[in-house]
Protein backbone atom coordinates (compact mmCIF):
# COMPACT_ATOMS: atom_id res chain seq x y z
CA UNK A 1 0.00 0.00 0.00
CA UNK A 2 2.63 2.16 0.87
CA UNK A 3 5.63 3.22 -1.39
CA UNK A 4 9.21 2.96 0.81
CA UNK A 5 9.72 6.29 1.26
CA UNK A 6 13.39 7.58 0.97
CA UNK A 7 14.03 9.60 4.32
CA UNK A 8 14.60 8.57 7.82
CA UNK A 9 11.49 9.37 9.55
CA UNK A 10 9.50 8.22 6.34
CA UNK A 11 10.53 5.37 6.77
CA UNK A 12 9.99 4.70 10.69
CA UNK A 13 6.17 5.84 9.78
CA UNK A 14 6.23 3.48 7.09
CA UNK A 15 7.18 0.42 9.22
CA UNK A 16 5.06 1.73 12.17
CA UNK A 17 1.86 2.35 9.78
CA UNK A 18 2.38 -1.08 8.11
CA UNK A 19 0.99 -3.21 11.20
CA UNK A 20 -2.74 -1.97 10.21
CA UNK A 21 -2.64 -1.35 6.95
CA UNK A 22 -1.34 -4.93 6.25
CA UNK A 23 -5.35 -5.71 7.66
CA UNK A 24 -7.46 -5.77 4.32
CA UNK A 25 -10.56 -4.02 6.01
CA UNK A 26 -8.10 -1.17 6.96
CA UNK A 27 -6.41 -1.21 4.01
CA UNK A 28 -9.58 -0.33 2.03
CA UNK A 29 -10.44 1.99 4.11
CA UNK A 30 -7.83 4.25 4.21
CA UNK A 31 -7.53 3.80 0.27
CA UNK A 32 -10.55 5.98 0.33
CA UNK A 33 -8.91 8.59 2.43
CA UNK A 34 -8.01 12.00 0.67
CA UNK A 35 -6.16 14.40 2.57
CA UNK A 36 -2.68 15.89 3.43
CA UNK A 37 -1.12 15.42 6.74
CA UNK A 38 2.13 17.71 7.44
CA UNK A 39 4.06 16.31 10.25
CA UNK A 40 6.62 18.81 11.60
CA UNK A 41 9.72 17.55 13.74
CA UNK A 42 12.65 18.77 15.46
CA UNK A 43 14.41 17.01 13.00
CA UNK A 44 12.68 17.94 9.64
CA UNK A 45 9.17 18.03 8.43
CA UNK A 46 7.59 15.21 6.13
CA UNK A 47 4.26 15.07 3.91
CA UNK A 48 1.75 12.52 4.72
CA UNK A 49 -0.43 11.82 1.14
CA UNK A 50 -3.90 10.26 1.40
CA UNK A 51 -4.94 9.30 -1.88
CA UNK A 52 -5.69 5.70 -2.75
CA UNK A 53 -3.47 5.07 -0.60
CA UNK A 54 -0.60 6.55 1.52
CA UNK A 55 2.62 8.27 0.69
CA UNK A 56 5.26 9.61 2.42
CA UNK A 57 7.88 12.41 1.18
CA UNK A 58 10.76 14.73 2.88
CA UNK A 59 9.57 18.28 3.43
CA UNK A 60 6.76 20.62 4.42
CA UNK A 61 3.57 21.90 1.42
CA UNK A 62 1.50 24.88 2.56
CA UNK A 63 -2.18 24.25 3.57
CA UNK A 64 -2.05 20.37 4.14
CA UNK A 65 -5.54 19.47 5.34
CA UNK A 66 -3.65 18.73 9.25
CA UNK A 67 -0.51 19.92 10.39
CA UNK A 68 1.12 18.28 12.83
CA UNK A 69 3.84 19.24 15.72
CA UNK A 70 5.74 16.66 17.60
CA UNK A 71 9.83 16.45 18.38
CA UNK A 72 11.22 13.16 17.54
CA UNK A 73 11.72 12.36 21.16
CA UNK A 74 7.80 12.50 21.96
CA UNK A 75 7.20 9.85 18.96
CA UNK A 76 9.57 7.67 20.51
CA UNK A 77 7.50 8.13 23.89
CA UNK A 78 4.62 7.33 21.71
CA UNK A 79 5.73 4.52 20.57
CA UNK A 80 7.38 3.01 23.78
CA UNK A 81 3.48 3.81 25.28
CA UNK A 82 4.76 5.90 27.84
CA UNK A 83 2.46 8.53 26.68
CA UNK A 84 -0.63 8.61 24.29
CA UNK A 85 -1.74 10.78 21.92
CA UNK A 86 -4.41 12.14 23.85
CA UNK A 87 -2.52 13.04 26.97
CA UNK A 88 0.65 14.18 24.43
CA UNK A 89 -2.25 16.49 22.91
CA UNK A 90 -3.24 17.52 26.14
CA UNK A 91 0.39 18.28 28.06
CA UNK A 92 1.68 19.67 24.46
CA UNK A 93 3.84 17.62 23.05
CA UNK A 94 1.31 17.24 20.11
CA UNK A 95 0.00 19.99 18.35
CA UNK A 96 -1.90 19.75 15.48
CA UNK A 97 -3.58 22.55 13.59
CA UNK A 98 -7.05 21.60 11.71
CA UNK A 99 -8.53 20.02 14.28
CA UNK A 100 -11.79 22.67 14.23
CA UNK A 101 -11.80 22.82 10.42
CA UNK A 102 -11.21 19.15 9.67
CA UNK A 103 -12.45 17.09 12.59
CA UNK A 104 -12.90 13.83 10.16
CA UNK A 105 -9.41 14.31 8.90
CA UNK A 106 -8.15 14.41 12.31
CA UNK A 107 -10.33 11.69 13.43
CA UNK A 108 -9.10 9.54 10.84
CA UNK A 109 -5.30 10.33 11.16
CA UNK A 110 -5.74 9.62 15.32
CA UNK A 111 -7.01 6.11 14.36
CA UNK A 112 -4.52 5.01 11.83
CA UNK A 113 -1.56 6.54 14.64
CA UNK A 114 -3.35 4.93 17.97
CA UNK A 115 -3.91 1.51 15.74
CA UNK A 116 -0.34 1.58 14.87
CA UNK A 117 1.15 2.58 18.32
CA UNK A 118 -1.03 -0.92 19.44
CA UNK A 119 1.01 -3.75 20.69
CA UNK B 1 58.33 -33.02 -13.44
CA UNK B 2 55.64 -29.75 -14.23
CA UNK B 3 55.03 -27.88 -11.55
CA UNK B 4 51.28 -29.10 -11.61
CA UNK B 5 52.22 -32.71 -11.66
CA UNK B 6 54.45 -32.14 -8.59
CA UNK B 7 51.13 -29.82 -6.81
CA UNK B 8 48.78 -32.94 -8.26
CA UNK B 9 51.76 -35.63 -6.62
CA UNK B 10 50.82 -33.75 -3.14
CA UNK B 11 47.06 -33.18 -3.15
CA UNK B 12 45.50 -35.09 -5.95
CA UNK B 13 44.18 -33.69 -9.62
CA UNK B 14 40.85 -32.67 -8.16
CA UNK B 15 42.72 -29.95 -6.25
CA UNK B 16 44.85 -28.36 -8.28
CA UNK B 17 43.42 -26.48 -11.76
CA UNK B 18 44.87 -23.89 -14.04
CA UNK B 19 41.59 -24.26 -15.84
CA UNK B 20 40.81 -20.48 -17.23
CA UNK B 21 37.57 -20.34 -14.98
CA UNK B 22 39.32 -20.86 -11.78
CA UNK B 23 42.38 -18.21 -12.69
CA UNK B 24 39.76 -15.48 -13.56
CA UNK B 25 37.69 -16.62 -10.40
CA UNK B 26 40.99 -15.49 -8.52
CA UNK B 27 42.34 -12.94 -10.37
CA UNK B 28 40.28 -9.87 -8.60
CA UNK B 29 38.18 -9.14 -5.85
CA UNK B 30 35.16 -6.54 -5.39
CA UNK B 31 37.28 -3.84 -4.87
CA UNK B 32 38.81 -1.64 -7.80
CA UNK B 33 42.49 -2.82 -7.30
CA UNK B 34 43.79 -4.24 -10.65
CA UNK B 35 43.34 -7.57 -11.35
CA UNK B 36 45.46 -10.38 -12.22
CA UNK B 37 45.35 -14.05 -12.87
CA UNK B 38 47.16 -16.60 -11.24
CA UNK B 39 48.61 -19.14 -13.46
CA UNK B 40 47.15 -22.12 -10.83
CA UNK B 41 45.05 -22.69 -7.99
CA UNK B 42 46.29 -25.32 -4.94
CA UNK B 43 44.01 -26.39 -2.09
CA UNK B 44 45.52 -28.71 0.61
CA UNK B 45 43.54 -30.00 3.16
CA UNK B 46 46.80 -30.50 5.66
CA UNK B 47 49.79 -29.33 7.13
CA UNK B 48 51.91 -31.60 5.53
CA UNK B 49 50.46 -31.04 2.10
CA UNK B 50 50.97 -27.25 2.60
CA UNK B 51 54.70 -27.75 4.02
CA UNK B 52 55.43 -29.74 0.85
CA UNK B 53 54.19 -27.23 -1.60
CA UNK B 54 56.03 -24.49 0.34
CA UNK B 55 59.40 -26.36 0.00
CA UNK B 56 58.91 -27.06 -3.42
CA UNK B 57 58.07 -23.35 -4.49
CA UNK B 58 60.87 -22.32 -2.83
CA UNK B 59 62.79 -24.92 -4.47
CA UNK B 60 61.69 -23.78 -7.96
CA UNK B 61 60.81 -19.99 -6.77
CA UNK B 62 57.47 -19.90 -7.57
CA UNK B 63 55.13 -17.03 -5.86
CA UNK B 64 52.61 -17.98 -3.60
CA UNK B 65 49.39 -15.84 -2.40
CA UNK B 66 47.52 -17.24 0.10
CA UNK B 67 43.94 -17.05 -0.21
CA UNK B 68 40.70 -18.59 2.48
CA UNK B 69 37.60 -16.50 0.66
CA UNK B 70 39.05 -13.01 -0.68
CA UNK B 71 37.07 -10.83 1.16
CA UNK B 72 39.76 -8.65 2.48
CA UNK B 73 38.33 -5.71 0.73
CA UNK B 74 42.08 -4.57 0.22
CA UNK B 75 42.89 -6.57 -3.05
CA UNK B 76 44.84 -8.46 -0.31
CA UNK B 77 45.00 -12.22 -2.48
CA UNK B 78 44.86 -10.64 -6.04
CA UNK B 79 48.59 -12.00 -7.44
CA UNK B 80 50.94 -9.20 -7.83
CA UNK B 81 53.87 -10.95 -10.34
CA UNK B 82 53.02 -13.19 -12.97
CA UNK B 83 53.08 -17.03 -12.96
CA UNK B 84 51.86 -17.04 -9.17
CA UNK B 85 49.73 -19.98 -7.45
CA UNK B 86 46.86 -18.85 -5.63
CA UNK B 87 47.36 -21.22 -2.44
CA UNK B 88 43.00 -21.51 -1.34
CA UNK B 89 43.35 -23.09 2.35
CA UNK B 90 39.61 -23.59 2.50
CA UNK B 91 39.86 -27.21 3.25
CA UNK B 92 42.07 -26.80 5.92
CA UNK B 93 38.98 -26.20 8.77
CA UNK B 94 40.02 -27.99 11.76
CA UNK B 95 38.85 -26.18 14.52
CA UNK B 96 42.08 -27.81 16.46
CA UNK B 97 40.79 -26.82 20.39
CA UNK B 98 38.60 -25.16 22.50
CA UNK B 99 39.87 -24.00 26.05
CA UNK B 100 37.06 -23.37 28.07
CA UNK B 101 39.06 -22.53 31.13
CA UNK B 102 41.31 -20.10 29.66
CA UNK B 103 39.35 -19.08 27.24
CA UNK B 104 40.91 -19.61 23.59
CA UNK B 105 39.97 -21.46 20.41
CA UNK B 106 42.65 -22.74 18.11
CA UNK B 107 41.86 -23.02 14.25
CA UNK B 108 42.79 -23.37 10.90
CA UNK B 109 42.32 -20.85 8.33
CA UNK B 110 39.15 -22.39 6.25
CA UNK B 111 37.34 -21.93 9.49
CA UNK B 112 35.01 -19.15 9.34
CA UNK B 113 33.15 -16.93 11.68
CA UNK B 114 30.03 -18.79 11.02
CA UNK B 115 31.67 -21.97 11.82
CA UNK B 116 33.10 -20.89 15.38
CA UNK B 117 30.01 -19.24 16.42
CA UNK B 118 28.43 -22.41 15.74
CA UNK B 119 30.58 -24.89 17.53
CA UNK B 120 30.41 -22.20 20.42
CA UNK B 121 27.11 -21.95 20.65
CA UNK B 122 26.83 -25.95 20.76
CA UNK B 123 29.84 -26.98 22.32
CA UNK B 124 31.07 -24.01 24.79
CA UNK B 125 27.79 -22.03 25.18
CA UNK B 126 29.01 -19.59 28.14
CA UNK B 127 31.99 -18.28 25.59
CA UNK B 128 31.67 -16.10 22.56
CA UNK B 129 34.19 -14.92 19.73
CA UNK B 130 33.94 -11.40 18.33
CA UNK B 131 31.99 -10.76 15.27
CA UNK B 132 32.68 -8.59 12.15
CA UNK B 133 30.39 -6.95 10.21
CA UNK B 134 32.23 -9.26 7.56
CA UNK B 135 30.13 -11.83 5.93
CA UNK B 136 29.79 -15.05 8.32
CA UNK B 137 31.99 -17.42 5.89
CA UNK B 138 34.86 -15.31 5.83
CA UNK B 139 38.02 -16.77 7.60
CA UNK B 140 38.76 -16.35 11.52
CA UNK B 141 42.29 -16.43 11.23
CA UNK B 142 43.10 -14.25 8.23
CA UNK B 143 40.88 -11.41 9.63
CA UNK B 144 42.97 -12.05 13.31
CA UNK B 145 45.93 -11.71 11.14
CA UNK B 146 44.38 -8.09 9.17
CA UNK B 147 44.19 -6.69 12.69
CA UNK B 148 40.36 -5.97 11.65
CA UNK B 149 37.82 -5.31 13.91
CA UNK B 150 35.12 -6.51 15.30
CA UNK B 151 32.06 -6.55 18.07
CA UNK B 152 34.41 -6.15 20.92
CA UNK B 153 36.49 -3.93 19.40
CA UNK B 154 35.72 -0.86 21.48
CA UNK B 155 35.95 -2.51 24.68
CA UNK B 156 39.54 -5.10 23.56
CA UNK B 157 41.06 -3.13 20.40
CA UNK B 158 41.60 -4.39 17.06
CA UNK B 159 41.51 -8.30 16.56
CA UNK B 160 45.56 -8.48 16.29
CA UNK B 161 45.48 -8.22 19.98
CA UNK B 162 42.93 -11.33 20.31
CA UNK B 163 46.08 -13.67 19.39
CA UNK B 164 47.43 -15.86 21.71
CA UNK B 165 49.65 -17.49 19.61
CA UNK B 166 50.02 -19.01 16.21
CA UNK B 167 51.70 -22.17 14.15
CA UNK B 168 53.40 -20.84 11.13
CA UNK B 169 55.04 -22.14 7.69
CA UNK B 170 57.92 -20.52 6.60
CA UNK B 171 58.90 -19.65 3.32
CA UNK B 172 61.68 -21.89 3.41
CA UNK B 173 59.18 -24.77 4.77
CA UNK B 174 60.29 -24.97 8.77
CA UNK B 175 57.37 -25.26 10.81
CA UNK B 176 57.65 -22.75 13.95
CA UNK B 177 55.41 -21.12 16.56
CA UNK B 178 55.28 -18.40 18.38
CA UNK B 179 53.28 -17.76 22.12
CA UNK B 180 52.95 -19.86 24.64
CA UNK B 181 52.10 -23.32 22.54
CA UNK B 182 56.14 -23.20 22.28
CA UNK B 183 55.46 -25.77 25.02
CA UNK B 184 53.28 -27.69 23.75
CA UNK B 185 49.12 -28.55 22.82
CA UNK B 186 46.88 -27.85 25.29
CA UNK B 187 48.73 -24.38 26.13
CA UNK B 188 48.03 -21.19 23.49
CA UNK B 189 46.83 -19.13 27.05
CA UNK B 190 49.16 -16.13 25.68
CA UNK B 191 52.06 -14.31 23.96
CA UNK B 192 54.05 -13.38 26.99
CA UNK B 193 56.66 -13.54 28.70
CA UNK B 194 58.36 -14.23 25.66
CA UNK B 195 59.80 -11.91 22.41
CA UNK B 196 56.63 -11.29 20.64
CA UNK B 197 57.12 -13.42 17.37
CA UNK B 198 53.63 -13.30 16.40
CA UNK B 199 54.36 -9.93 14.77
CA UNK B 200 56.67 -11.90 12.35
CA UNK B 201 53.09 -12.80 10.84
CA UNK B 202 50.52 -10.52 11.93
CA UNK B 203 49.72 -7.49 9.90
CA UNK B 204 51.97 -9.01 6.99
CA UNK B 205 49.03 -10.26 4.70
CA UNK B 206 50.95 -13.29 3.72
CA UNK B 207 54.02 -12.29 3.17
CA UNK B 208 56.36 -13.81 6.35
CA UNK B 209 54.96 -17.33 5.53
CA UNK B 210 51.73 -19.30 5.96
CA UNK B 211 50.05 -19.34 9.37
CA UNK B 212 48.78 -22.75 9.83
CA UNK B 213 46.90 -22.27 13.50
CA UNK B 214 45.98 -19.34 15.50
CA UNK B 215 44.95 -19.19 18.92
CA UNK B 216 42.03 -16.51 19.35
CA UNK B 217 40.44 -14.88 22.54
CA UNK B 218 37.05 -16.46 23.72
CA UNK B 219 35.31 -14.21 25.99
CA UNK B 220 32.47 -15.20 28.77
CA UNK B 221 29.02 -14.27 27.53
CA UNK B 222 27.65 -11.56 29.56
CA UNK B 223 23.99 -12.82 30.94
CA UNK B 224 22.60 -9.58 30.38
CA UNK B 225 23.04 -7.38 26.91
CA UNK B 226 21.41 -4.73 26.23
CA UNK B 227 21.58 -2.49 22.65
CA UNK B 228 20.88 1.27 22.17
CA UNK B 229 20.68 3.49 18.91
CA UNK B 230 22.37 6.63 18.94
CA UNK B 231 20.91 9.21 16.45
CA UNK B 232 23.60 12.36 16.13
CA UNK B 233 23.98 15.55 14.13
CA UNK B 234 27.90 16.42 13.30
CA UNK B 235 30.98 14.18 12.63
CA UNK B 236 32.94 16.25 15.94
CA UNK B 237 29.82 16.39 17.85
CA UNK B 238 29.47 12.36 17.27
CA UNK B 239 32.98 11.33 17.84
CA UNK B 240 33.22 13.87 20.97
CA UNK B 241 29.95 12.12 22.45
CA UNK B 242 31.38 8.59 21.37
CA UNK B 243 34.36 9.22 22.82
CA UNK B 244 33.17 10.00 25.90
CA UNK B 245 31.29 6.94 26.71
CA UNK B 246 33.90 4.55 25.38
CA UNK B 247 36.52 6.57 27.66
CA UNK B 248 34.21 5.16 30.73
CA UNK B 249 34.04 1.90 29.38
CA UNK B 250 30.12 1.62 29.48
CA UNK B 251 29.57 -0.42 26.21
CA UNK B 252 31.43 -3.28 24.58
CA UNK B 253 30.65 -1.97 21.34
CA UNK B 254 29.64 1.25 19.53
CA UNK B 255 28.43 0.45 15.45
CA UNK B 256 28.33 4.23 13.97
CA UNK B 257 27.58 5.00 10.89
CA UNK B 258 26.32 7.43 8.13
CA UNK B 259 22.52 7.41 8.64
CA UNK B 260 22.50 5.97 4.79
CA UNK B 261 23.59 3.04 6.14
CA UNK B 262 20.75 2.82 8.36
CA UNK B 263 18.61 3.14 5.84
CA UNK B 264 19.47 0.79 3.72
CA UNK B 265 19.31 -1.51 6.15
CA UNK B 266 15.56 -0.26 6.62
CA UNK B 267 15.59 -1.43 2.35
CA UNK B 268 15.63 1.95 1.08
CA UNK B 269 16.85 1.40 -2.67
CA UNK B 270 19.77 3.21 -4.00
CA UNK B 271 21.36 5.58 -4.47
CA UNK B 272 20.25 6.41 -1.16
CA UNK B 273 20.52 10.64 -0.46
CA UNK B 274 20.60 12.48 2.24
CA UNK B 275 17.90 14.62 2.93
CA UNK B 276 18.05 18.05 5.39
CA UNK B 277 17.46 17.48 8.84
CA UNK B 278 18.18 14.08 9.03
CA UNK B 279 20.58 12.80 11.50
CA UNK B 280 24.25 12.34 10.38
CA UNK B 281 24.45 9.29 11.95
CA UNK B 282 23.30 6.57 13.55
CA UNK B 283 25.03 4.38 16.69
CA UNK B 284 24.15 0.94 17.20
CA UNK B 285 25.25 1.02 21.26
CA UNK B 286 26.27 -2.75 22.64
CA UNK B 287 26.29 -2.37 26.44
CA UNK B 288 26.27 -5.45 29.28
CA UNK B 289 26.18 -7.09 32.65
CA UNK B 290 26.12 -9.87 34.97
CA UNK B 291 23.05 -8.95 36.29
CA UNK B 292 20.69 -6.49 35.00
CA UNK B 293 21.12 -4.18 37.09
CA UNK B 294 24.85 -3.77 36.07
CA UNK B 295 24.01 -3.26 32.47
CA UNK B 296 20.88 -0.43 33.41
CA UNK B 297 23.53 1.03 35.44
CA UNK B 298 25.55 1.70 32.15
CA UNK B 299 22.78 2.61 30.02
CA UNK B 300 21.72 5.14 32.60
CA UNK B 301 25.50 6.47 32.28
CA UNK B 302 25.10 6.93 28.85
CA UNK B 303 21.83 8.85 29.41
CA UNK B 304 23.63 11.59 31.29
CA UNK B 305 26.31 12.04 28.50
CA UNK B 306 23.51 12.32 26.18
CA UNK B 307 21.68 14.78 28.46
CA UNK B 308 24.70 16.72 28.40
CA UNK B 309 25.23 16.44 24.97
CA UNK B 310 21.81 17.83 23.98
CA UNK B 311 22.54 20.84 26.23
CA UNK B 312 24.09 22.10 22.43
CA UNK B 313 22.26 20.22 20.41
CA UNK B 314 18.74 19.20 21.63
CA UNK B 315 18.54 16.26 18.69
CA UNK B 316 21.23 14.00 19.49
CA UNK B 317 18.78 11.42 20.70
CA UNK B 318 19.04 8.10 22.32
CA UNK B 319 16.75 5.44 22.19
CA UNK B 320 16.45 2.25 23.64
CA UNK B 321 16.34 -0.64 21.92
CA UNK B 322 12.38 -1.90 22.68
CA UNK B 323 11.37 1.36 20.97
CA UNK B 324 14.09 0.62 18.10
CA UNK B 325 12.74 -2.73 17.43
CA UNK B 326 8.89 -0.83 16.47
CA UNK B 327 10.29 1.91 15.06
CA UNK B 328 12.47 -0.25 12.33
CA UNK B 329 10.57 -3.35 12.54
CA UNK B 330 12.37 -6.72 11.75
CA UNK B 331 15.16 -4.95 10.27
CA UNK B 332 16.40 -4.19 13.67
CA UNK B 333 17.38 -7.59 14.32
CA UNK B 334 19.75 -7.68 11.21
CA UNK B 335 21.51 -4.68 12.98
CA UNK B 336 22.80 -6.45 16.33
CA UNK B 337 23.18 -10.07 14.63
CA UNK B 338 26.66 -10.99 14.33
CA UNK B 339 28.40 -12.73 12.43
CA UNK B 340 26.10 -10.11 10.38
CA UNK B 341 23.86 -9.62 7.30
CA UNK B 342 24.91 -5.97 6.77
CA UNK B 343 26.91 -7.22 3.90
CA UNK B 344 23.66 -7.73 1.89
CA UNK B 345 23.44 -4.10 1.43
CA UNK B 346 27.21 -3.30 0.82
CA UNK B 347 27.02 -6.08 -1.85
CA UNK B 348 24.87 -3.99 -4.04
CA UNK B 349 26.96 -3.83 -6.91
CA UNK B 350 29.88 -5.89 -8.33
CA UNK B 351 32.22 -3.18 -6.24
CA UNK B 352 32.29 -2.52 -3.09
CA UNK B 353 35.64 -0.78 -1.12
CA UNK B 354 36.74 1.49 1.22
CA UNK B 355 39.21 3.72 2.82
CA UNK B 356 39.87 2.43 6.34
CA UNK B 357 42.12 3.67 9.04
CA UNK B 358 42.83 3.44 12.73
CA UNK B 359 43.67 6.94 14.05
CA UNK B 360 44.46 9.37 16.84
CA UNK B 361 41.67 10.45 18.89
CA UNK B 362 42.17 13.88 18.60
CA UNK B 363 42.17 13.71 14.90
CA UNK B 364 38.60 11.73 14.52
CA UNK B 365 35.91 14.04 14.19
CA UNK B 366 38.29 16.01 11.53
CA UNK B 367 38.88 13.31 9.31
CA UNK B 368 35.41 12.13 9.32
CA UNK B 369 34.07 15.58 8.33
CA UNK B 370 36.94 16.07 5.96
CA UNK B 371 36.52 12.62 4.04
CA UNK B 372 32.68 13.32 4.26
CA UNK B 373 33.71 16.39 2.11
CA UNK B 374 35.04 14.48 -0.20
CA UNK B 375 32.87 11.68 -0.77
CA UNK B 376 30.26 14.42 -1.12
CA UNK B 377 32.37 15.72 -3.82
CA UNK B 378 32.57 12.33 -6.11
CA UNK B 379 28.54 12.44 -5.51
CA UNK B 380 28.54 8.64 -3.89
CA UNK B 381 26.56 7.51 -1.37
CA UNK B 382 27.58 8.86 2.42
CA UNK B 383 28.50 5.50 3.72
CA UNK B 384 30.76 6.25 6.80
CA UNK B 385 31.48 3.66 9.21
CA UNK B 386 33.12 4.14 12.74
CA UNK B 387 33.87 2.75 16.39
CA UNK B 388 35.71 3.84 19.03
CA UNK B 389 38.62 1.37 19.62
CA UNK B 390 40.21 -0.39 22.64
CA UNK B 391 38.58 1.61 25.03
CA UNK B 392 38.67 4.51 22.77
CA UNK B 393 43.12 4.59 23.06
CA UNK B 394 42.53 5.26 19.20
CA UNK B 395 39.49 5.71 16.78
CA UNK B 396 38.69 3.95 13.52
CA UNK B 397 36.54 5.29 10.32
CA UNK B 398 36.26 3.95 6.58
CA UNK B 399 34.35 5.19 4.00
CA UNK B 400 32.57 2.69 2.16
CA UNK B 401 31.82 3.06 -1.37
CA UNK B 402 29.67 0.49 -2.89
CA UNK B 403 29.70 0.59 -6.91
CA UNK B 404 29.13 -1.28 -10.52
CA UNK B 405 32.23 -2.09 -12.14
CA UNK B 406 31.76 0.04 -15.44
CA UNK B 407 35.42 1.37 -16.30
CA UNK B 408 34.12 5.31 -15.34
CA UNK B 409 33.28 4.63 -12.20
CA UNK B 410 35.97 2.12 -10.92
CA UNK B 411 38.52 5.40 -12.08
CA UNK B 412 36.14 7.76 -10.11
CA UNK B 413 36.29 5.25 -7.07
CA UNK B 414 40.38 5.06 -7.68
CA UNK B 415 40.38 8.88 -7.47
CA UNK B 416 38.07 9.13 -4.51
CA UNK B 417 39.95 6.51 -2.64
CA UNK B 418 43.23 8.51 -3.43
CA UNK B 419 42.11 11.57 -1.92
CA UNK B 420 40.47 10.15 0.94
CA UNK B 421 43.78 8.46 1.96
CA UNK B 422 45.92 11.38 1.42
CA UNK B 423 43.70 13.25 3.81
CA UNK B 424 44.31 10.46 6.05
CA UNK B 425 47.77 10.42 5.95
CA UNK B 426 48.16 14.05 6.12
CA UNK B 427 46.82 13.43 10.16
CA UNK B 428 48.69 10.26 10.54
CA UNK B 429 46.25 7.62 10.18
CA UNK B 430 47.23 4.13 9.43
CA UNK B 431 45.27 2.61 6.64
CA UNK B 432 43.97 -0.67 7.40
CA UNK B 433 43.72 -3.97 5.25
CA UNK B 434 46.07 -1.95 2.95
CA UNK B 435 46.51 -2.23 -0.72
CA UNK B 436 49.40 -1.84 -2.29
CA UNK B 437 48.76 0.94 -3.65
CA UNK B 438 48.47 2.89 0.07
CA UNK B 439 50.75 0.58 1.42
CA UNK B 440 53.43 3.19 -1.46
CA UNK B 441 51.59 6.02 -0.14
CA UNK B 442 52.01 4.53 3.48
CA UNK B 443 55.72 4.19 2.95
CA UNK B 444 56.37 7.61 1.46
CA UNK B 445 54.56 9.38 4.67
CA UNK B 446 56.23 7.10 7.22
CA UNK B 447 59.13 6.57 9.30
CA UNK B 448 62.05 5.08 6.53
CA UNK B 449 63.92 2.81 9.21
CA UNK B 450 60.78 1.41 9.82
CA UNK B 451 60.15 0.30 5.37
CA UNK B 452 64.03 -0.71 6.01
CA UNK B 453 63.06 -3.03 9.40
CA UNK B 454 60.03 -4.14 6.74
CA UNK B 455 62.59 -5.07 3.84
CA UNK B 456 64.91 -6.65 6.51
CA UNK B 457 62.73 -8.70 8.41
CA UNK B 458 61.06 -10.12 5.00
CA UNK B 459 65.02 -11.12 3.04
CA UNK B 460 65.88 -12.91 6.44
CA UNK B 461 62.36 -14.96 6.76
CA UNK B 462 62.07 -15.17 2.61
CA UNK B 463 65.08 -15.50 1.13
CA UNK B 464 63.64 -16.37 -2.23
CA UNK B 465 60.51 -13.61 -1.89
CA UNK B 466 58.34 -16.03 -2.54
CA UNK B 467 55.63 -15.05 -0.50
CA UNK B 468 52.62 -12.80 -1.92
CA UNK B 469 55.31 -10.48 -3.58
CA UNK B 470 54.86 -7.37 -4.19
CA UNK B 471 52.00 -6.99 -0.96
CA UNK B 472 52.85 -4.15 1.21
CA UNK B 473 54.68 -2.32 -2.27
CA UNK B 474 57.90 -4.62 -1.02
C1 LIG C 1 30.89 -6.75 3.42
C2 LIG C 1 32.16 -6.90 4.19
C3 LIG C 1 32.25 -6.35 5.45
C4 LIG C 1 33.46 -6.47 6.17
N1 LIG C 1 33.52 -5.94 7.43
C5 LIG C 1 34.63 -6.11 8.17
C6 LIG C 1 34.69 -5.67 9.51
O1 LIG C 1 33.73 -5.14 10.06
N2 LIG C 1 35.83 -5.86 10.19
C7 LIG C 1 36.88 -6.48 9.64
O2 LIG C 1 37.88 -6.65 10.31
N3 LIG C 1 36.87 -6.92 8.37
C8 LIG C 1 35.77 -6.76 7.64
N4 LIG C 1 35.74 -7.22 6.35
C9 LIG C 1 36.96 -7.78 5.76
C10 LIG C 1 37.04 -9.29 5.80
O3 LIG C 1 35.95 -9.93 6.28
C11 LIG C 1 38.20 -9.84 6.54
O4 LIG C 1 39.34 -9.24 6.20
C12 LIG C 1 38.18 -11.33 6.33
O5 LIG C 1 37.74 -11.93 7.51
C13 LIG C 1 39.44 -11.95 5.89
O6 LIG C 1 39.10 -13.27 5.59
P1 LIG C 1 39.20 -13.83 4.14
O7 LIG C 1 38.76 -15.23 4.23
O8 LIG C 1 38.46 -13.02 3.19
O9 LIG C 1 40.77 -13.68 3.89
P2 LIG C 1 41.52 -13.48 2.52
O10 LIG C 1 41.02 -12.27 1.88
O11 LIG C 1 41.46 -14.72 1.73
O12 LIG C 1 42.99 -13.21 3.04
C14 LIG C 1 43.33 -12.02 3.67
C15 LIG C 1 44.85 -11.80 3.70
O13 LIG C 1 45.44 -12.75 4.56
C16 LIG C 1 46.40 -13.52 3.85
N5 LIG C 1 46.26 -14.88 4.39
C17 LIG C 1 45.17 -15.67 4.30
N6 LIG C 1 45.40 -16.82 4.93
C18 LIG C 1 46.64 -16.77 5.43
C19 LIG C 1 47.44 -17.66 6.17
N7 LIG C 1 46.99 -18.86 6.54
N8 LIG C 1 48.67 -17.27 6.51
C20 LIG C 1 49.15 -16.06 6.16
N9 LIG C 1 48.45 -15.18 5.44
C21 LIG C 1 47.19 -15.52 5.09
C22 LIG C 1 46.03 -13.38 2.40
O14 LIG C 1 47.12 -13.55 1.53
C23 LIG C 1 45.54 -11.94 2.38
O15 LIG C 1 46.64 -11.07 2.32
C24 LIG C 1 34.56 -7.13 5.60
C25 LIG C 1 34.44 -7.71 4.33
C26 LIG C 1 33.25 -7.60 3.64
C27 LIG C 1 33.16 -8.24 2.28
Amino acid sequence: MLEQPKDFIGNILAILTSKPLARPDFKDIVAKWKMVVVLETDYYPVTIRFDKGMRVEHGDIPHPTLRVNAKLSTIIELVKGKTSPIRALLNGGLKVKGILRHPRATLRFYRLISSSLKR
Amino acid sequence: MSLKQKLISIVGEQYVSDGLAEKYVYSFDMTENPPKRPAMVVMPESVQQLQQIVRIANKDRVPLVPFVTGQNIGGLTIPQVDDAVTVDLKRMNKIVEVDDEAMYAVVEPGVTFGHLRKYLDEHNPSLTYTYPLAPPYTSVLANALLQGLCDLSTMRGAMGDFINGLEAILPTGEIVRAGSAIMGDGNWFGRYPLPDLVGLFSGWQGMSGFVTKIAVQLWPKKQFTRHAALFTFGEVPTTELLKRIARAQLIDDADCMSLSIVKMLLGVSPPVQVYGGEPDYGTLLTLSGNIEKEADAKYELIETFVEDARKNESRQLLVDWDAISRMLGDQAKSWVDFPSDAFKVLTEYDGLTWVGTYIHPKHWGEALSGGRKIVEKYGFELMAYLKPMNSMHFGEFKFIIRFPKDDATVEKVRHCNEELLDFALSLKALPYKTPVWAAKKLQQNADPGFVELLKRIRKTLDPNGIMNPGRWGL
